[in-house]
């Protein structure tokens, strides 16, 4: 047997003569129709039995090769039984050559018919051993839009990881082309058919192949073993990228879930850097003001804001909060003009109101600013009682309070922001130990209490 | 009649109706053809003007950065000096360099076969992060968890004016805008009394590009850059000259500016509005320059802390001043230094002399800025950069295949490090890495034009929707090219 497996490795080598001297045979019998005084009728005859017996030898040898395993299933199929059919036709043609009473309209249909079945043939052939992208490749640029080509395209481009699901459509693909050539319905290696979800549970012969870890995994194991091994999966072929690997890691790792979102599971880093290299796909969590929506602001609340003295304007084209900055001169009247900012109470995002004169007073307003992130109201005489009306602001995630008259008190006012990541306290009596317990109840939150001069030690 | 009557008689004669039918056709198809594609289509412009007076929004996505602040090293400061340690490159000092190396390559003086030069600097790594950082940078060690080190970028031009030409407007040639014009016509100024886009030169030269780094190009002239200078008048012929009062100047400039607004609603130029707000900002800005420039009133912990002595030109002043801008709301702040260009020709130029003072002058301005912005929270909503327009070799230079009287290294494109910090990057992070002699970059390769597509997506601009029209097709910063660095955006 094995010396049956060898001969077909020899099936490339053999398959180009039959294919020259069969095309050869059509050609001169078109010309034998031209120039009958040439007497090529016995030539033709004879060429067709030489292509005969070659493309029968040809045959038996890729037979033999495609036993091995390995080739895309449909393709296989066709080339294989195409393969055989050319071989029929030779023959028809050389027998039908011999006959005394030739029938001329059958020989130059049948011609016709070898050439391009040669052709299609061949090409199924090329296919497998190049890649189905091999001869577009290189071809002019009006060809690859003919056949609807794109450079690279070997990876979809996905943009809503909403509806992006781990199994069906970042790693199917890849077993799909990878792993089902030999593991599917057509062909079951090692008694595993991973092409459908229950089949892949089922697992192999030897049993299941996914198990609650990727390292106790048979499948993962196999793919991340030295390549070198009997074992290592795929043993011909293009071996998974360490992306793919990294993929498959993670599907396991999530619970190898036929139904899970990207968006149901938390996605990790170097997840991330994949899903976006490979899909373009943007798995970062999303903020909160991308992921909130809210009422467009009335057009009259806007004139009326910026009358107060502010400056306010969209974050962003496609988004309705808004960033709202003091622009006032008259520094006595700020405290009455914040109560302005209530009426777009749900929409002010991020709100500047540094060196503006604002105290205790003015600080009442804001408190009805439920959705505020950024908050700066540095540079203000604003003292812990103020602070104390930011205690129900659950989403500021950056709050300015330095050059400002607060102490350590105002760290018991803003334990529960929890969401709020940077606290600026410089040129304050906000001390360490307040900062100090104050990060230990919001966990991520940094507190920039200031630099002091000093020169470097060299 | 003479010959030359015969002749045009003989061309009317030629020149038939059906001759005037088919100019005609074309010329009229011509005429149609400038209308679509735009040209010289005033009311596009005239709306941007517009625009930028009303101080409107163009933020495609919610911004991480409101400002920029970049700090550019005319020159180019060598890479390998400061940041990008190879100690490989250590080991092969004094030998000369292969020639793999320099086939098919193109330098602005090494000839022949130039030696490897070993780090004129010790390295080590400093803090959480563990950046490189040479010794010639004491005080930015300090930092370090602040910035993202970008070490592999690249460029295409050897030579700083188009080098700078390219990383400033995106094309090595003349002509377009630069970066602080597009992004102030993209978003405006955020302080209608002070200009939205300030350049502030120290090191006693402007770079090699000449003023083009911070024009306008084809942009509305309202969008280029203001040089303002710490020395003297803050910007030249601002103060009112003797005799006139800012009562008499402010009438005139009104009449000045109703004349103008009579000639545009005739005319219709864009650029007269331009002119009318040039003359209304100018006159904002007799109060406003004078008094953002006045360093005097800084405490003196904060004038030890940047190294300031108020009046100089100096790189520190500028970074004070880039701060005091910054709190104001100019948008694009950009200094430029001087004299990074270390050739080793001359001392000045010479890592081991010149180089090491325009470290000294930088070193801890810069590290203030950093340090200034973060404890007044602005460090979180402005971008810093910091980089020269290309880098420098790995092998000594050999000007006409001679030996340099001092210790230098020649204009090199492959491989160069920036730094990035603020406004929405990650801190604390290298980016990138060159091959063990730090000539080409092998991973993570920055290109000017990437750095140049997420400076404006820091900002909140898209760098592929902010275009202009101009002689009928729409520009933009990057070109064709650019790719956002997702990775380092915080």
């Amino acid at each position: 047997m094995d010396l049956l497996d060898w001969f077909g490795r020899f099936h490339p080598a053999l398959v180009h003569f039959p294919i020259g001297i069969l095309v050869v045979g059509v050609i001169m019998q078109f010309i034998a129709y031209r120039k009958p005084t040439l007497n090529l009728d016995k030539a033709v005859s004879n060429l067709y039995l030489i292509g005969f017996v070659a493309a029968f030898v040809a045959a038996f040898a890729g037979w033999m090769l495609a036993q091995e395993g390995g080739y895309q299933a449909d393709t296989i199929f066709w080339h294989r039984w195409l393969g055989i059919l050319m071989v029929v036709l030779a023959f028809g043609l050389y027998w039908n050559s011999r006959k005394n009473e030739v029938n001329h309209k059958t020989m130059r249909w049948g011609g016709i018919a070898l050439v391009l079945g040669l052709m299609y043939t061949g090409h199924l052939g090329g296919e497998m051993t190049h890649g189905p992208e091999y001869l577009l490749e290189s071809a002019p640029d009006f060809v690859k839009k003919l056949a609807s080509y794109e450079e690279g395209a070997n990876y979809t481009v996905l943009s809503d990881p909403d509806s992006v699901r781990i199994y069906d459509d970042l790693l199917r693909p890849v077993l799909e082309t990878k792993c089902w050539t030999c593991h599917d319905d057509n062909l079951t290696k090692g008694g595993l058919n991973m092409s459908s979800e229950e089949m892949l549970l089922e697992g192999g012969r030897n049993g299941s192949v996914i198990e609650g870890t990727a390292e106790e995994s048979e499948i993962f194991k196999r793919v991340t073993m030295d390549p070198a091994r009997r074992k290592y999966m795929p043993p011909k072929g293009t071996p998974l990228s360490y992306q793919e690997v990294k993929l498959l890691e993670w599907w396991i790792e999530t619970g190898a879930s036929f139904d899970k979102r990207v968006t149901g599971v938390e996605v990790p880093e170097n997840i991330q850097a994949i899903l976006l290299a490979r899909h373009e796909l943007d798995t970062k969590p999303k903020t909160f003001l991308e992921k909130t929506k809210v009422e467009l602001v009335p057009e009259e609340v806007m004139m009326s804001i910026a009358a107060e003295g502010f400056s306010i304007k969209p974050i962003a084209m496609n988004s309705n909060f808004v960033d709202v900055q003091w622009k006032g001169i008259d520094s006595l009247s700020v405290d009455k003009a914040a109560a302005a900012l209530a009426e777009a109470s749900t929409q002010i995002a991020w709100l500047d109101m540094g060196n503006a004169n604002l105290s205790d007073a003015g600080m009442m307003h804001l408190s009805k600013l439920e959705n505020l992130v950024r908050l700066k109201v540095d540079n203000n005489p604003v003292t812990d009682a103020g602070v104390k009306h930011l205690e129900n602001l659950k989403h500021l995630e950056s709050l300015n309070l330095y050059s400002t008259k607060i102490s350590d008190i105002s760290a018991d006012y803003l334990t529960g922001l929890k969401s709020l990541k940077k606290l600026f306290v410089w040129q304050t009596d906000f001390g360490s130990d307040a900062a100090e317990k104050l990060q230990s109840s919001i966990p991520g939150l940094e507190v920039v209490q200031g630099y002091t001069f000093a020169q470097p030690a060299q | 009649m003479t010959v030359f009557d015969e002749l045009r008689f003989r061309n009317l004669q030629a020149n038939t109706r059906r001759h005037f039918l088919k100019n005609c056709t074309m010329g009229m198809g011509a005429l149609a053809m400038g209308m679509l594609t735009g040209c010289a289509k005033a009311d596009l412009v005239t709306n941007e003007s517009v625009r930028f007076t009303s101080g409107r929004t163009l933020s495609h996505y919610a911004a991480r950065a409101k400002r920029v602040i970049y700090m550019h090293m005319a020159g180019s400061p060598s890479q390998l000096e400061l940041f990008d340690y190879k100690p490989t490159l250590n080991r092969l000092h004094d030998e000369l360099c292969p020639q793999s190396l320099l086939e098919g390559k193109k330098f602005a003086f090494i000839s022949g076969v130039p030696k490897m030069l070993g780090h004129q600097a010790t390295f080590a790594q400093y803090g959480q992060s563990g950046t490189w950082i040479s010794n010639h940078l004491p005080y930015f060690q300090e930092v370090a968890d602040e910035v993202c080190v970008l070490k592999a970028m690249h460029t295409d031009e050897f030579n700083h004016a188009p080098a700078q030409l390219l990383l400033y407007s995106g094309s090595p040639r003349l002509g377009r805008p630069s970066i602080g014009s597009w992004v102030t016509y993209g978003l405006g100024s955020e302080n209608e009394d002070l200009p939205g886009f300030v350049i502030l030169v120290s090191g006693g030269k402007t770079p090699s590009a000449g003023k083009s780094v911070w024009g306008n190009g084809f942009l509305p002239s309202v969008y280029q850059g203001v040089q303002c200078r710490s020395q003297g008048d803050p910007v030249l012929y601002l103060s009112n000259p003797d005799g006139m009062d800012r009562n008499l100047r402010k009438k005139s400039i009104d009449a000045i500016n109703d004349i103008n607004r009579q000639e545009y609603e005739m005319v219709g130029d864009p650029e007269i509005i331009t002119r009318i707000s040039q003359y209304e900002m100018a006159f904002k800005m007799q109060m406003s320059v004078p008094e953002a420039m006045d360093i005097h009133k800084e405490p003196a912990y904060i004038h030890d802390m940047y190294g300031t002595r108020p009046g100089e030109a100096s790189f520190a002043n500028n970074c004070l001043l880039a701060r005091r801008m910054a709190e104001k709301g100019v948008r694009f702040i950009q200094l430029f230094h001087w004299g990074w260009d270390s050739h080793g020709a001359g001392k000045a130029e010479a890592l081991n002399h010149g180089f090491m003072d325009r470290c000294r002058e930088v070193d801890q301005p810069m590290t203030a800025l950093i340090k200034d912005l973060k404890q007044r929270g602005l460090l979180a909503d402005t971008l810093l950069i910091w980089g020269g327009e290309f880098g420098r070799t790995p092998m000594m230079e050999n000007r006409g295949g001679a030996t340099n009287p001092f210790v230098g290294r020649d204009h090199h494109t492959d491989a160069f490090t920036m730094w990035m910090a603020g406004g929405g990057v990650k801190g604390g992070m290298s980016y990138g890495e060159t091959d063990e002699i730090g000539y080409y970059g092998i991973q993570d390769q920055v290109h000017v034009h990437d750095l140049q597509a997420t400076l404006l997506h820091c900002l909140g601009l898209n760098h592929e929707k902010l275009t202009y029209r101009f002689q009928g097709r729409d520009f933009r910063l990057t070109d064709v090219s650019g790719h956002v660095l997702k990775e380092i955006l915080s």
